[in-house]
């Protein structure tokens, strides 16, 4: 799954939710954050939660193509370790 | 921008303005207590909000601000001139910051050098103990002050805390800046998994372990915007109780706290004593202080609120589009004489004049707010020409429209730039003349007849009336033979290109400028005019309307046409009988009260037919000093006035300022009642 914009935050997280729940569906869960350069904690939440979910169902949970600045935003939430499978 | 980003540069942007006008005051008035812990107030704010947002580089150099204010406050400085001056410096320099940081780009090479000087200026003026160094470029901030003491901050985000607007990671961010985080749990325990969650809805919690010389009121405040949203506990680490009571709240949290690496958690294991007890009503009493704290800044909150104006704009337009449909209802009552429908038309009506003038208040704002800012201007201007000013506000608690105090704000720096440069002397001159060396400069705001007066006065050496004369008479604006008074001459400055400055600076003095001002005013259905006494100064007398939108007025008749005459102008109706007919024998003047009125015969004047009407009224209107009588034909009463602008056939016609829609579907025109005036004058003379 492959976000085509630059900024993920509370104005998007509904929409990307009812994205997440769809792919989630179809089997395991890649989200390719090379576009993003800004995410807020409501996004990062929303993945944590879509990494539980990941956990629960065997399937695997995979964050991809993220930037330094988005990196740097997942170690300032305190969330880098807990999202795991990072792609560096 | 996002909405986050825009509130932030609109808090900015108000607090650099309070700052500003607070210290313009000192300077002018002396330093009160109040207004430097309102400064340091200020500044702290914006360093507070900076923070959010990681605009590092604001924060760096608020920071030292800051602290400079934090010793003036306690005293342990004095705020002398120079350090105003500085902080004046500081005020435009945070803007700059400001303005760079939301357009997320560095500091540029001139940037960085003035953040470089004032920061060494801001430095020496910090009492020696407190010299501190500071790295603009890193996010560390050494203070070496001691007591540095290992934090415990638990934190959990209240479900509604995204609805707040605010991001935690940028107040974590926050932390950086007051000391060193140590530790960084994320509590993701309450996540629910993807089929379950409600994305809008926060679930995540914090445990931070921070070394800081920050106080327990210091790190509070890094949460100061989001206080209502979470949930928060401070304490030192070292306080096992404390860290007792709260993982007793959570099961599993000891574990995971040991699990991080906060160390302190791993002794006290299972103590739950009377002590604890005790701790446990202080937290709870600490709870209790802070829902007090909550619920008074709910009260604080419902002061005041945001809205864009386009909102406010819009349902001006919707009541504008209400009174004229409750006109046709009003005109369809009495046509068929219906008293029941005529009287809840009434009743709708007053409830709409009501609606109307709650929702104008909204739009109405102190001119003081927005003119203090001219304070700085004076400051800039008088210092750039080396000359002394004493600038007054009076009447600052005039109200006016917002759109109109921000379109008025222009021409009056305009003028006001004009004043000091070239009506007020230097003091060398000043001095010669036998004046005090500081000039004057009043800027005084007054309601009037329905308008809002707005002056700018000055005691300098008044407008040169043979100049303006022989440049009007070279540029083709007046005949050699006018028949001119001095105060039309003094006028003609308003006429494009004429400027009688000897020397043009980079301040006034170009002739562009004074004709844009005129035109600014009128498209604000506002009047301009001068009056100028040599060697003693001059006055620009301004005239606005309150409101641009809906107005009371009063609606008569003449020949077949109706017109609105502005409520607020009117002075009294009177019949125009056979005795003052007579009176009259043929001019156009009546003896009122034993005062000669003039009258402007409005059938005439619009070219009107003759009127079936039996009788004849005059509505003596005044506006400023001058008055006259309208003679009219029928007088019909009261009338909410929506102004619609009239097409362009209207332009030339001198005297209609707009046009309204008639419950009956007709039009009425609105008089222009200061052009008309100054027609009828031209006419007497």
């Amino acid at each position: 799954m492959k976000f085509d914009t630059s900024e993920l935050t509370i104005y998007e997280v509904e929409l990307l939710y009812k994205n997440l729940l769809i792919e989630f569906e179809k089997g395991d869960l890649l989200l390719d954050v090379s576009t993003v350069n800004k995410i807020d904690m409501s996004v990062i939440q929303l993945f944590l939660s879509a990494k539980k979910s990941c956990l629960e169902s065997s399937k695997s949970f995979q964050i991809i193509g993220a930037n330094n600045e988005v990196k740097k935003i997942f170690q300032e939430s305190g969330c880098y370790s807990l999202l795991g499978a990072i792609d560096e | 921008m996002n909405e986050e980003l825009k509130l932030f540069v609109e808090d900015v942007d108000e607090q650099l303005t309070f700052m500003e006008n607070s210290l313009i005051n000192m300077q002018d008035d002396g330093v009160d207590d109040e207004s430097v812990g309102a400064l340091f107030r200020a500044m702290h704010t914006i360093k507070g909000t900076a923070g959010m947002f990681g605009f590092d580089y604001v924060v760096s150099f608020a920071h030292i601000a800051e602290n400079l204010l934090s010793d003036v406050r306690d005293g342990k400085v004095e705020l002398t001139k120079e350090m105003i001056e500085t902080f004046l410096q500081s005020k435009d320099h945070t803007q700059i910051l400001v303005d760079l940081a939301v357009k997320n780009e560095v500091l540029d090479e001139r940037t960085q050098a003035k953040n470089d000087e004032l920061l060494n200026i801001l430095k020496s003026m910090l009492p020696n103990a407190k010299k501190e160094t500071i790295k603009i470029d890193a996010e560390v901030i050494e203070d070496e002050q001691g007591g540095e003491k290992l934090w415990h901050i638990s934190l959990r985000l209240k479900a509604n805390f995204f609805a707040s607007g605010m991001d935690i990671i940028n107040i974590l961010s926050f932390f950086k800046i007051l000391g060193e985080v140590k530790q960084l749990l994320c509590l993701d325990t309450k996540v629910p998994i993807l089929q379950n969650i409600n994305p809008t809805q926060s679930y995540i919690g914090y445990e931070i372990l921070f070394f800081s010389g920050a106080s327990y009121a210091d790190i509070e405040e890094i949460f100061e915007f989001v206080i209502d949203d979470v949930e928060l506990e401070i304490f030192l680490a070292d306080d096992i109780d404390m860290l007792q009571v709260l993982c007793d709240k959570e099961d599993g949290l000891r574990e995971k706290l040991i699990f991080a690496g906060f160390d302190s958690a791993s002794r006290g294991v299972g103590k739950v004593s009377d002590e604890i007890q005790t701790k446990k009503i202080e937290v709870k009493i600490g709870i209790e202080k802070q829902s007090k704290k909550s619920s008074k800044k709910e009260v604080q909150k419902s002061f005041s609120l945001r809205v864009d104006s386009s909102k406010i704009d819009q349902l001006i337009n919707q009541i504008s589009e209400m009174v004229i449909a409750n006109a046709k209802v009003t005109q369809r009552a009495d046509v068929l004489d219906d008293n029941e429908l005529s009287e809840s038309a009434t009743i709708l009506s007053d409830m709409l004049e009501e609606i109307r003038t709650g929702i104008m208040n909204i739009r109405m704002v102190q001119v003081g707010d927005s003119f203090n800012k001219f304070k700085r201007i004076v400051h800039d201007v008088a210092k750039k020409v080396d000359k002394e000013i004493n600038f007054e506000i009076v009447g600052g608690e005039t109200e006016l429209d917002k759109m109109v105090v921000e379109k008025i704000s222009d021409p009056l720096m305009h003028m006001l730039r004009n004043s000091i440069d070239h009506g007020v002397e230097t003091p060398l001159e000043r001095r010669r003349l036998g004046k005090s060396p500081q000039g004057h400069v009043i800027l005084k705001t007054y309601p009037d007849a329905g308008t809002i007066v707005i002056e700018i006065s000055d005691d300098g050496q008044g407008l040169s009336r043979d100049k303006i004369l022989t440049k009007a008479i070279a540029n083709g604006l007046v005949d050699e033979n006018n028949n001119l008074n001095d105060k039309e001459i003094y006028n003609l400055i308003f006429a494009a290109g004429l400027s009688t400055a000897e020397k043009v600076s980079d301040i006034s003095g170009r002739g562009v400028g004074m004709d844009v001002v005129k035109r600014n005013i009128e498209a604000l259905r506002g009047t301009v005019e001068i009056d100028s006494k040599p060697g003693k100064g001059s006055l620009f007398t301004i005239r606005l309307p309150l409101t641009l939108a809906i107005i009371d007025g009063f609606l008569i008749q003449s020949g077949n046409t109706k017109y609105i005459i502005p409520l607020e102008m009117i002075q009294e109706c009177i019949e125009l009988d056979a005795r003052y007919k007579k009176e009259m024998d043929g001019n156009e003047f009546i003896n009122l009260r034993d005062s000669m009125l003039p009258l402007l015969d409005v059938r005439s004047y619009f070219d009107e037919e003759v009127s079936q009407s039996e009788r004849e009224n005059i509505v003596v209107v005044r506006y400023g000093d001058y008055k006259i009588g309208m003679m009219v034909d029928e007088l019909f009463g009261e009338f909410q006035t929506v102004i619609k602008p009239l097409g362009e056939v209207f332009n030339n016609v001198v005297g209609i300022s707009g046009g309204t829609i008639l419950g009956s579907g007709e039009i009425a025109l609105i008089f222009d009642i200061p052009k008309l005036m100054e027609h009828k004058i031209k006419q007497i003379k």
